[in-house]
């Protein structure tokens, strides 16, 4: 008691007030302004590595394979060639994922199974092929079939076959392997070595050739029991074209068995030919479209509903309020994951619970879906709370003037709330554009290989560890996409604030027609059955989905329980900072005697909102890697610094509009009736407050907690919930993806109650 | 000694809301400030509250500057024109706030609220809160908010204002009765001057952040220093003309051809003047009269207030109001001829203002 007294005593004088003030400042510009658009100033500075890398006329291919299962993997190895029979070796290696000999291994080189391969020359045709090296292998590693860059359709290479362990019997070794499911079979050709490390095969070890594709054995008689045989096996089809087996070896020795079997083959599945920037621009052109479509969408239906929300008042208000807000609550990559399973076409995914309506497999499409579940709250919200504080009284005289219901709210009402409409749309369009976890499940769900900007991002930054130069195609994309989202948002600001409405018309018949009878009536309609089927269904299809019968055990879990933890942690530490930090930064601006200092620090606060968070994220990382002033090296402090960039400006929004709101007299007359400033903050300011601080922090907890696109973006390593879900969903692991899903939503729908209910009653 | 302004100057942008004032008010004085809207009468009060610092000048609170101080500090309440009651805090909670965050005694606290909510009779409403009250409730609950702190002086922004016209004339009385009871040096500002004539021992009339006059209310109502004071403190009419002659105890005027006999004045003969009668002094005569200080008109107009009745005149020297009881008017109709008359004191003589009488009367 006597301490906490003490406390405040030296937290009211003036000088420690001034001081914490400062602080607050310096922190935001320094901390969270700063690294936010840092990698604007990078682009400057990297120019050099963009034009090299991005916009030279260099070409790059997008190489994806599949994911090896073999136990001691150790690396994939990507080449490639002008020459179609090229036999991979170091001078046709481009990259390499995973570790070299000797090195430690990674985690994530196993999963990392696309790849850009960029610096290629841009007249020439390139060959593609893959190798899988173990720990035990010799360091030969087993070759993939080949593609080469227009995807596989003029030169291609049969499936490569996999060789299974020779067979001793009675004397002879017995070698077998999977039949070549090749149309364009040609033959089998079998190659022997008997060299104590490995073989390439070539001209001198070709054994045998077999012309029958289901000949898939061959028998080896009086070989030397004193040495180790070594074989592989090629399938070549009637263009001449090969791909290769695993090594198997025999060893007739009475010791263990010598350990000379590379991995299984693994399958290069697909090679595109675009250049880096083709690939961005691509990207970036998606995400607006998307974003573009969605809000407008989001405008045509949400204004009947906020309206309707407002000027009905209907009994069940609190009701549908909590409705429209569900998909805040969501974590958007469980919700992507839901809402794709339920609109997509999903080739991997056969065991639907009925009502998925599986219209499309088009990515623009369903990201447009998508996002119209994702960020209609964004619209709703505001127009309503504009709706609420407009005068109903002025379509009342509209109206006692003669004016239809539709011409009143048409040309009275319509034209007030234009700011109303400008906050509607900057976050519907922020939201859109920044959007990722949604984004990488729902298309990785129906397959696609197009991605938006976002998921570009999380894509490209964790194959970014293998392939460095993809650092200058990040910066690029980060900049492009700041640029452009705070240029849309700006035009469309424009747009709305000073656009001439059509307002100066009236046509009497007609709209009195439109005032009465079934228009009204249906218009309350639609946008109800949006809202239901459109919105609602598609987010909570993901519960149908989980409850349906799986084969999947508790333990498969575990890594969501920890990834869960993880996201938790970080939501709840970013929460409390933000509320230390936001709160007085929405005091100053809004109190400020310095209406000039305010009104630039309100426009910096909201900064972090519409940079996509991705690119903040991506961002974020470079300040911290190029600084080494504050030795941050941890992963989970930048996620953390990362999430409080972002989440900031719904605190520090909250703030300013609640003291806006509120006269300053009361605080002035605590002040008089002898309370100091933190007294006067705390036992009056604050409660009257209070509720629009709770709305912000369960806004950062929840955004925090469903965040994907700047946790990729900052580290790939970090596994929280959202992340974690959607690598499950791209390794096809869907039922637990599913479950996981479920548990994550639910367990942020408590969280929020549990936030609510500790702000609520401690104040 | 209570309160001290010395040279106290704020501008607020280009705007200047007070310049150079200096102000002293004694122990347990009550100080009306008089002004029209915009005067810088509320931003006097909340410089001397310290909620906006002075751009230059001191105060002085019991002869001590306070100009660092905080309104924490300074043993001063400051009541705003909306009272400020916490939303969320009942009649006794909002009573209790000051005791409460000076961390006094809760059984000092809990007799000092009960004190105060008896003294302004709330203390059968404690568990109500602010929006269940009355407007006077609300204006007592924090009457009793502020006296609860031990304070010595208060500050009370047009207190009245958002009261209905009946309560507003029993608060007053009451409000001006509290306040020398419990001796509390109070600064109240409005800008209805009947109010400040009724409850000041002082009257400060504020015009574009300057002091224009200070008094009495005898003092602003006889003798007001300039034609801007003696408009506003009750309605006046008005001529302009030159000082033709003095004569022995009086001073008589030229006027487009009128002569006006007036109070003596300092101003030597030939300045140019102007002189102000104030409407209740004028008398009303049916028909032509002639005599010292007669004007004939025709009656245009006949507002009845009541007890007195306005009239409006139209005649040569320009239109002119009376306000005469509504006994003698009774007789009157529009259209009627009548002349005013007016006595040699009760016409004071002005200097000419510098931009013109029509501008020096503008209450905006």
């Amino acid at each position: 008691m006597a301490l906490g007294k003490t406390i405040l005593d030296i937290l009211s004088k003036r000088k420690a007030v001034k001081g914490w003030y400062i602080f607050i400042v310096v922190f935001f510009l320094l901390l969270i302004l700063l690294p936010t658009v840092y990698v604007l100033g990078y682009v400057v500075t990297g120019w050099g590595d963009i034009s090299t890398h991005v916009l030279s006329d260099t070409d790059s291919s997008t190489v994806e394979w599949s994911e090896s299962e073999d136990a001691d993997f150790l690396r994939y190895e990507i080449h490639a060639s002008t020459d179609p029979d090229f036999y991979p070796d170091d001078s046709t290696l481009r990259i390499v994922i995973g570790p070299r000999n000797g090195e430690v291994s990674l985690n994530r080189a196993r999963t990392t199974t696309s790849i850009i391969v960029s610096g290629l020359d841009s007249k020439e045709d390139y060959f593609f092929r893959v190798r899988v090296v173990d720990n035990s292998s010799l360091g030969l590693g087993t070759v993939s079939n080949g593609k080469s860059e227009d995807d596989g359709n003029s030169w291609h290479t049969p499936p490569p076959l996999e060789l299974f362990l020779p067979q001793n019997e009675s004397g002879s070794i017995n070698l077998s392997w999977t039949i070549s499911e090749d149309l364009d079979f040609d033959a089998y050709e079998v190659y022997y070595s008997n060299q104590t490390n490995g073989f390439v095969p070539g001209i001198g070890t070709l054994n045998e050739t077999i012309n029958t594709t289901y000949q898939n054995w061959t028998l080896f008689e009086n070989l030397n029991v004193s040495e180790v045989h070594y074989f592989r096996v090629r399938v070549i089809d009637s263009d001449g074209h090969w791909s290769e087996s695993n090594q198997q070896c025999f060893d007739f020795g009475p010791g263990p068995p010598v350990d000379c079997a590379s991995p299984r083959p693994v399958t290069l599945e697909y090679v595109n030919s675009q250049s880096t920037l083709g690939t961005i621009v691509n990207a970036v052109v998606l995400s607006f479209v998307v974003a573009v479509v969605a809000t407008l969408i989001n405008f045509v239906v949400g204004l009947p509903l906020a309206w309707y929300l407002v000027r009905k008042k209907p009994r069940w208000k609190d009701s549908l309020d909590t409705l429209i807000d569900i998909p805040l609550a969501f974590p958007t990559a469980a919700t992507g994951f839901s809402a794709a399973l339920f609109w997509g076409i999903t080739p991997d995914i056969m065991d639907k619970p009925i009502g998925a309506l599986s219209l499309t497999s088009s990515p623009t499409l369903l990201l447009i879906l998508l996002m119209v579940v994702f960020s209609f709250p964004f619209m709703v919200r505001p127009l309503a709370s504009i709706l609420e504080e407009l005068d109903v009284e002025y379509e009342t005289v509209a109206r006692t003037c003669g004016a239809s219901r539709f011409t009143a709210a048409r040309t009275i009402t319509l034209p007030m709330f234009r700011a109303g409409l400008a906050t509607a749309v900057t976050l519907c369009l922020a939201k859109c554009i920044s959007e990722t976890g949604g984004v990488m499940a729902a298309l990785a769900v129906i397959s696609s290989r197009e991605v938006n900007a976002t998921a570009l991002i999380g894509t490209w930054k964790s194959a970014s560890v293998f392939n460095s130069s993809l650092v200058a195609g990040l910066a690029f994309l980060s900049f492009l996409l700041i640029l452009l989202a705070l240029l849309l948002i700006g035009i469309a600001k424009l747009i709305i604030m000073r656009a001439k409405l059509p307002i100066k018309k009236v046509w009497p018949v007609f709209e009195r027609r439109l005032s009465r009878g079934w228009v009204p009536k249906a218009k309350d309609v639609i946008a109800f059955l949006f809202l239901i089927l459109i919105v609602l269904l598609p987010a909570f299809y993901i519960f149908g989905y989980a409850a349906m019968p799986h084969d999947v055990e508790l333990a498969d879990l575990s890594g969501l329980w920890n990834s869960m933890a993880y996201s938790f942690l970080v939501a709840g530490i970013v929460t409390v900072i933000v509320l230390v930090i936001g709160v007085p930064m929405g005091i100053l601006i809004a109190r400020s005697k310095n209406k000039k200092i305010a009104s630039v620090l309100d426009v910096l606060a909201n900064i972090p909102f519409v940079v996509p968070t991705a690119a903040l994220g991506f961002s974020l990382g470079l300040f911290w890697s190029s600084q080494d002033v504050i030795p941050v090296t941890s992963g989970v402090a930048i996620i953390i610094m990362a999430h409080i960039a972002f989440t900031y400006p719904y605190v520090v929004r909250n703030v300013v509009g609640a003291l806006q709101q509120l006269s300053p007299e009361y605080e002035e007359t605590a002040r008089t009736l002898g309370a100091k400033p933190l007294q006067a903050f705390r036992r009056v300011t604050f409660p009257l407050i209070k509720m629009s601080i709770l709305s912000g922090a369960i806004m950062t907890f929840t955004r925090s907690l469903g965040e994907t696109g700047a946790t990729l973006a900052v580290s790939p390593e970090a596994i929280t919930a959202p992340v974690y879900i959607v690598s499950l969903i791209r390794e096809g692991s869907y039922h637990i993806a599913g479950i996981a899903s479920a548990i994550l939503i639910v367990f942020s729908f408590i969280a929020i109650l549990l936030l609510r209910y500790i702000i609520k009653r401690r104040g | 000694m209570g309160l001290e302004l010395r040279k106290v100057s704020k501008k607020f942008g280009d705007v200047v809301a007070l310049s150079d004032v200096s102000v002293t008010v004694g122990t347990a004085e009550y100080v009306v400030i008089l002004g029209p809207t915009g005067a810088g009468k509320t931003t006097m009060l909340r410089v001397i509250a310290g909620l906006e610092d002075p751009d230059s000048g001191d105060i002085l609170i019991d002869g001590k500057r306070a100009n660092v101080l905080g309104p924490e500090e300074r043993g001063v309440v400051y009541l705003s024109q909306t009272y400020s009651l916490f939303p969320h805090m009942n009649v006794w909670k909002n009573t209790e706030f000051g005791p409460d965050v000076r961390d006094w005694d809760p059984k000092d606290k809990e007799r000092l609220v009960t004190e105060m909510l008896n003294l302004v009779r709330l203390q059968d409403r404690t568990a109500a809160y602010p929006s269940e009250l009355s407007g006077g409730m609300r204006q007592r609950n924090a009457l009793a908010r502020a006296l609860s702190t031990n304070v010595r002086t208060l500050l009370l922004d047009e207190p009245l204002r958002a009261l209905d016209a009946r309560l507003r004339l029993n608060l007053r009385t009451e409000l001006r009765k509290m306040s020398t009871d419990l001796g509390i040096t109070s600064l109240h500002v409005t800008h209805d001057q009947e109010e400040a004539i009724t409850i000041a021992d002082k009257i400060v009339v504020l015009r574009k952040g300057e002091i224009i006059q200070m008094g009495s209310p005898e003092e602003i109502f006889n003798n007001p220093v300039s034609p801007f004071v003696m408009h506003f403190v009750g309605e006046a009419n008005f001529f302009t003309g030159r000082i033709s002659s003095k004569e022995n105890g009086g001073t008589v005027l030229k006027c487009d051809g009128l002569a006006v006999h007036a109070r003596p004045t300092g101003l030597p003969t030939g300045s140019d003047v102007c002189v102000g009668i104030k409407t209740e002094e004028c008398s009303i005569h049916p028909g032509r009269k002639e005599g010292e200080n007669s004007l004939t008109g025709r009656l245009e107009r006949i507002l009845f207030l009541g007890r007195l009745t306005s009239l409006e005149i139209s005649s040569e020297y320009g239109d002119l109001k009376a306000k005469i009881p509504s006994r003698i008017s009774a007789t009157l109709k529009e259209g009627d001829e009548v002349t005013l008359q007016f006595g040699k004191n009760q016409a004071i003589v002005f200097p000419l203002p510098e931009d013109g009488l029509e501008k020096e009367l503008e209450v905006e």
